[in-house]
């Protein structure tokens, strides 16, 4: 395993970046949350970012938060889709179809949440979890997925999640499809 | 990154009913606030509504349409592999001529890509050999050969479809030859080496002669104590010859079928899919 500046892969994979806070401005908007400040891309330590302010509502908060795990994520099998059986079952070599897979990755790359996102999460989920409400319920193995997901980037976890959904889960459609 | 706790720092300077954003002094108007900073009511619409920046709008639009157009140009690929997950379906249900229908339409779809084009010929004369049509599937495996010609499975199905023809024309001494390449070639699969004991029975129940009956039944002893020479496909194959030995009629494996469903031996040895050949 060999080392790479996070700004270094954040320029190599900036469109990830951009519909990450893109994501998270998209979920503020919809629970009507006041974005103070944003910043959808940067060189610098964070990449990106979303100011907005504070919630007491969990479903909110849980929204904001993972909003970039589901938008990234479906945006990443869109992009890769038409790209994956060209280039992977066919072999075929086109430019288009590269831009596309490089596109689809990047994003599924930044599908995660930051640990600072599985703060928010985890604080209103604390007092909350006497409610037994689902999502808060779900929240607690989310955020324990999103500190494990964000660890294991220094083994490439990010990349394998991106990879895998942008070709791995197209191909795995496909095959119920047929 | 999602900055919550972070809030834009509030200016000692200014008015304390100044909006933080616009800076419009209101005066004694006491103003709502947002994380603990004044802000007026067109402020606080723009912020809890913020408009994503029109680069962002424009770019995702852009590259949606990229990702259309390029599903739809590249849409003919995702039709022939799914055509080629349904053809392996078929297969695997043991329905080789929807496989094969299904191989050919794929191959149809990408004509620009060759392997496709060889599996399809490949497939379609397998079910040529089944249907004792072999002097149609050697030209299709000579296309499918010329593509790949390192794909050892489509020699043998063509030395298949040699021995095929060759009974087919009831050349039995060709038919022998290419029985014998074959087991050579597959030195232990005992279905081929079966099949030099079918060539054998089939001289047998040409001439009448009890050389070539005795051949077969060396053959078959032999064949029979071979490692996997105790599947339905071997059993079936070997019922069929001792038919032919027993009643000197060369039928074909769809006759034989037609038959003996069930098969002739007690306890049955019915169909078990495609044959190893088609009529031998």
């Amino acid at each position: 395993m060999f080392f790479i500046p996070g700004w270094l892969i954040s320029i190599a994979t900036f469109p990830g970046v951009i519909v990450h806070e893109a994501a998270h401005m998209l979920f503020c908007r919809l629970r009507g949350l006041a974005v103070l400040d944003v910043c959808f891309f940067r060189v610098g330590n964070p990449a990106g970012y979303v100011i907005h302010e504070e919630t007491e509502d969990f479903n909110t908060a849980f929204l904001v938060s993972v909003g970039p795990l589901i938008v990234n994520s479906i945006l990443c099998v869109v992009f890769c889709f038409p790209a994956f059986v060209p280039v992977r079952i066919f072999g075929r070599s086109d430019p288009l179809s590269y831009v596309l897979l490089w596109l689809g990755i990047s994003i599924g790359m930044h599908a995660f949440p930051s640990t600072h996102d599985a703060k928010n999460v985890w604080r209103l989920a604390r007092q909350q979890a006497r409610s037994l409400k689902p999502l808060v319920l779900l929240s607690f193995p989310l955020v324990v997925a999103i500190y494990a997901g964000n660890f294991l980037r220094i083994v490439w976890f990010d990349y394998l999640y991106g990879f895998a959904l942008g070709l791995l889960l197209p191909e795995f459609l496909l095959r119920l499809l047929a | 990154m999602d900055g919550a706790n972070e809030t834009p720092g509030h200016d000692e300077g200014r008015p304390a009913n100044a909006c933080f954003r616009c800076e419009t002094d209101y005066g004694s108007v006491v103003l709502p606030q947002i994380a603990g900073l004044p802000v007026c009511d067109a402020c606080a619409r723009f912020l809890r509504n913020r408009p994503f920046p029109a680069w962002i709008k424009g770019s995702f639009a852009a590259l949606i349409l990229l990702a259309v157009l390029a599903f739809l140009y590249n849409q003919r690929f995702f039709v022939a592999h799914v055509e080629m997950l349904r053809g392996v379906r078929e297969l695997q249900n043991e329905n080789l001529e929807r496989a094969v229908s299904l191989f050919n339409a794929a191959a149809e779809q990408v004509p620009e890509e060759p392997e496709i084009r060889a599996v399809a010929r490949y497939f379609n004369a397998a079910l040529l050999v089944n249907q004792e049509r072999s002097a149609e599937a050697i030209p299709l495996l000579k296309e499918a050969l010329a593509i790949k010609p390192d794909e050892s499975a489509y020699t043998l199905a063509l030395l298949q479809a040699e021995a095929g023809l060759a009974y087919e024309q009831k050349d039995y001494g060709r038919f022998l030859i290419a029985e014998q390449t074959l087991a050579e070639r597959q030195p232990d699969d005992p279905i081929a080496a079966l099949g030099i004991a079918s060539a054998h029975a089939c001289k047998y129940a040409a001439t009448g002669e009890e050389a070539p009956r005795a051949l077969a039944e060396r053959q078959i002893e032999a064949a029979s104590k071979m490692k996997g020479a105790d599947g339905p496909a071997f059993a079936e194959y070997l019922d069929r010859i001792r038919y032919r030995l027993d009643t000197r009629e060369i039928i074909s494996r769809g006759e034989y079928l037609r038959r003996f469903p069930n098969g002739r031996s007690p306890g049955g040895s019915g169909p078990s899919g495609p044959g190893p050949d088609g009529g031998g």
